[in-house]
């Protein structure tokens, strides 16, 4: 079930009001929403809905394990045994072929044939998602940052909670958890800002993301026939399609988790303002950077054994969140490639803190300088992200620096349509520092601005009912 | 910068007064929409809605009605039919029209006071392949409230009531293929043509009696070089709508004791040869002697191998006019016998050879319609 399809307009259109309904009851109200998320979920492929019951349940059961005992081995052993759980499930999904057919491949240039049987299943959807959160439950309860709550209705809640089920944002037990554990009110203001979240991701998406797509698919597909111009028009193209598709997912999620009375994490906090690698890694994809800084790179050591155990630690951090995106080299690739820009800029710091200029206008022109710096650092990423094969980065590349045209306006005119009214907005949220801008801007601007939005949609919107990018991680 | 997000709270009236204030530019926008873009903007929409008005008002005074899609609406005249017969006609298919719109409108005729001793009705095999999202856009020019509202229920799907509602209230959404078009030949520099294709549609379905007499095409429709094999390969899956929809027709026929041809249409003959290779049509044609066996009141009329020439054929599947009055003459000829003979035990009756064009038979066709439309914009219905 997709935010942008009339059934999850149906879904939402029986599940608020009944909602609200029982708010004085909010452990009747966990149930429905429980209800609501096992049936949102069963809605992609009902026979997966065992494998998140399976999850929340062991972890359930580790959780309350790790916390009653006191023996340090056993509680590792509990903490180790939802780890090869969920971590077990998502190799089996999401990378046994992957690694078997790397290993043959490997094998086979050694001059060894080994057969290795390849499955054939599907990705269960979210997988990625809902295995993180519950681990970091239990991960949660051993490090004792928080108690285990003894309701299992609470804790399937909060793993099935719908919004954010598939796609995120990844959230912390510490967080979720007790926002379940306790009565919603419901607020006015809250409904207003989901609302008003819900129709800007929907814009973004069904705007933005959906029409870009059919360009960056055009572009992407034939690459080896476009020239330089073309190229790098399809990356940018491409930088925005997936961030205004995820982005506006989760805007979504947290829109209709607030219409709920509760609130998720910040996901992303304009990503292409980023001045530097490191910036832009606290600004894209937030719960999914913070959930590996937290579980994987303060695990790793963090940077408490010396600075090349840091850079190590970095590294490592980031292939396994590009291999955490997909089952493929060039996520590896691209994990790698974000960790050595990580790397570069850690190095380059002190240097860049040595030229920074002083005054007013030389400092804006030296932030300017440096966020497109790194946008562009950031879609060569980008590319490797897209492309099917690093021929294809490596043919794309070429074509920018040897066959570069300026693009036809039937190109640049499509893209330049959609991107630069969200430009806009969001360099009015940078300059104002307020994410809220629109919402505390006076009325007749706001009526302005959403009638905008809604004939963006209604008229310029794609309603192919594309799936989200992220779905597939 | 500051990385870290950043969200000043402020105490917010409780009157979404954005939020109102876009709801009454909505409105008002939309009103301007909906008198900018009528449904004459679109051919197969203003189709649709005529032929919703012709089944109200003139359907009670015809003895013939005739159901379908688009190959019906070009093929079966009722300007050729009623000489030859003898009887009030008038054809209510519809553009791209499936199974459930030939029952509704067939429903609306009978309520309407309608008591035809014959329908004539086709399924054009590939739209009763398709659901009914086909004709999302179409559904409201139609059907009522309640009538969509039963399709949805029929359908199991609650997605049709929905595009059936968005679309009465957002002309906007109604009619954004259209807006669309304008907007870009505007930023193309060019203008919009003022003739409404709708109109000249209209204007000729009425002219003829709910049927559309296409121009002749000098095309050689035979030609399928570029041309996909076949359309549908891998086997005949009917919808369950549709096929819910096409008992509910020969229920509805049978219920008032009415007489019910169903007519295999011809196409070009490179095309038919293509047709009769695939398994689809040949699981098709199974289906349909299981339905003759099922309704006692029911013939098929089979015209796919009656050799008819890719000259009068306007694409591969539709007969141009002097075509179609060819094949109304043909129909006609069969009605009549079979009216004369009564119903007899072979009731798969194969139409004869292409006899040649008919001599004398002028309909207007959309060239003309186009031309009176040009003429004088306002007073083209008469």
């Amino acid at each position: 079930m997709l935010f942008n399809s009339y059934h999850f307009a149906y879904f939402f259109a029986l599940l608020f009001p009944t909602y609200w309904a029982l708010r004085k009851h909010y452990k009747v109200q966990n149930l429905l929403l429980l209800g609501a998320g096992y049936y949102f979920y069963a809605c992609w492929n009902p026979k997966f809905l065992s494998l998140l019951i399976l999850s929340t349940v062991m972890d359930y059961a580790c959780g309350i394990a790790v916390d009653r005992i006191d023996d340090s081995r056993k509680r590792k052993a509990f903490v180790a045994l939802s780890m090869a759980l969920n971590l077990g499930m998502l190799g089996y999904f999401k990378y046994y072929n992957f690694f078997a057919e790397s290993l043959q491949v490997a094998l086979s240039r050694m001059g060894l044939q080994v057969p290795l049987a390849q499955l054939n299943v599907v990705l269960p959807i979210g997988i990625s998602f809902y295995t993180f959160q519950s681990m970091s439950y239990v991960i949660d309860v051993y490090r004792k940052d928080i108690r285990p709550t003894k309701n299992f209705i609470e804790f399937a809640t909060f793993v099935s909670f719908f919004p954010h089920l598939v796609a995120g944002p990844i959230m912390r037990p510490t967080t979720l958890l007790p926002q379940v554990a306790g009565p919603r009110r419901f607020n006015l203001d809250q409904f207003y800002q989901g609302s008003y979240l819900i129709f800007w991701g929907l814009a973004k998406k069904i705007v933005v993301a959906d029409n870009l797509a059919t360009i960056v698919n055009d572009l992407f597909g034939r690459w080896q026939t476009i020239d330089g111009g073309l190229a790098l028009l399809a990356i940018y193209a491409f930088a925005f399609q997936i961030y205004c598709d995820f982005s506006g997912y989760t805007d979504a999620a947290r829109g209709i988790a607030k219409c709920l009375g509760f609130e998720l994490a910040l996901n992303f906090n304009l990503p292409y303002f980023a001045t530097s690698p490191k910036d832009f890694w606290t600004r894209w994809h937030i719960s999914l950077s913070s959930w590996l800084r937290d579980y994987l790179y303060i695990s790793l050591g963090g940077n408490r054994r010396g600075t090349l155990m840091l850079y190590r630690n970095l590294m490592l951090t980031m292939i396994i969140g590009g291999l955490w995106h997909g089952a493929a080299w060039t996520f590896v690739i691209w994990g790698f490639y974000q960790g050595l820009l990580l790397v570069a800029h850690r190095l380059l710091e002190p240097w860049l803190k040595r030229i920074q200029p002083r005054g007013p206008v030389e400092s804006v022109s030296w932030d300017l300088l440096r966020m497109f710096v790194t946008f562009h650092l950031v879609c060569v990423g980008w590319l490797i992200f897209r492309a099917n094969s690093m021929e294809q980065v490596h043919g794309m590349l070429t074509a920018i620096a040897t066959r570069f045209a300026v693009p036809a306006t039937s190109y640049l005119a499509p893209v330049v349509a959609v991107v630069a009214p969200l430009l806009m907005v969001q360099t009015a949220q940078y300059v104002s520092k307020d994410l809220d801008i629109i919402s505390r801007a006076p009325w007749y601007l706001r009526s302005a601005f959403y009638t905008a939005c809604f004939y963006a949609i209604v008229i310029g919107g794609e309603f192919g009912g594309a799936q989200f990018i992220y779905f597939q991680f | 910068m500051e990385t870290e997000p950043y969200h000043a709270t402020t105490a917010r009236s409780k009157v979404p007064a954005g939020f109102l204030g876009m709801v009454l530019l909505v409105v008002l926008l939309e009103l301007y929409i909906g008198r900018r873009y009528p449904p004459e903007v679109n051919g197969n929409s203003n189709d649709w809605r005529v032929a919703a008005e012709l089944a109200k008002r003139q359907a009670a005074e015809c003895d013939l009605l005739c159901f379908g899609d688009s190959q019906m609406k070009t093929d079966v005249q009722p300007r050729v039919l009623e000489p030859l017969l003898g009887r009030p006609t008038l054809n209510l298919a519809v553009i791209a029209g499936q199974a459930p719109s030939s029952y509704y409108l067939f429903r609306r005729a009978l309520r309407a006071g309608a008591r035809p001793s014959i329908v004539v009705v086709d399924y054009f095999l590939p739209l009763l392949t398709s659901n009914t999202q086909f004709n999302d856009e179409q559904w409201p020019e139609m059907l009522s409230l309640a009538e969509t509202a039963e399709l949805s229920w029929n359908a199991h799907e609650a997605r049709v009531l929905g595009n059936w509602v968005v679309r009465k209230l957002f002309p906007s959404y109604h009619r954004r293929t259209q807006i669309r078009i304008h907007v870009l030949l505007n930023l193309q520099g060019k203008s919009p043509s003022t003739l409404l294709a709708g109109t000249v549609y209209g204007r000729n379905s009425i002219a003829n009696r709910g049927g559309l007499v296409r121009e002749r095409n000098t095309l050689n429709h035979d030609d399928l070089t570029h041309v996909p094999p076949c359309e549908n390969p891998g086997g005949f899956t009917c919808t369950p709508v549709n096929q819910l929809y096409i008992y509910k027709f020969f229920d509805l026929a049978r219920a008032h004791g009415i007489r019910l041809v169903w007519v295999l249409l011809p196409t070009t003959p490179a095309w038919q040869a293509r047709i009769d290779a695939a398994d689809p049509h040949q699981l098709y044609e199974k289906a349909m002697r299981q339905m003759l066996a099922q309704y006692p009141n029911a013939t098929v009329v089979d015209g796919r191998h009656a050799n008819y020439t890719q000259q009068i054929f306007w694409d591969r599947t539709h007969l141009d006019g002097l075509g179609a009055a060819a094949f109304s003459t043909e129909l006609a000829a069969v009605l009549q016998r079979e009216e004369n003979e009564g119903l007899k035990s072979n009731r798969w009756i194969n139409l004869r050879p292409y006899p040649g064009e008919p001599s004398g038979a002028h309909l207007e066709d959309i060239i003309d319609s186009c031309e009176i439309v040009r003429a004088d914009p306002r007073n083209h219905w008469r």
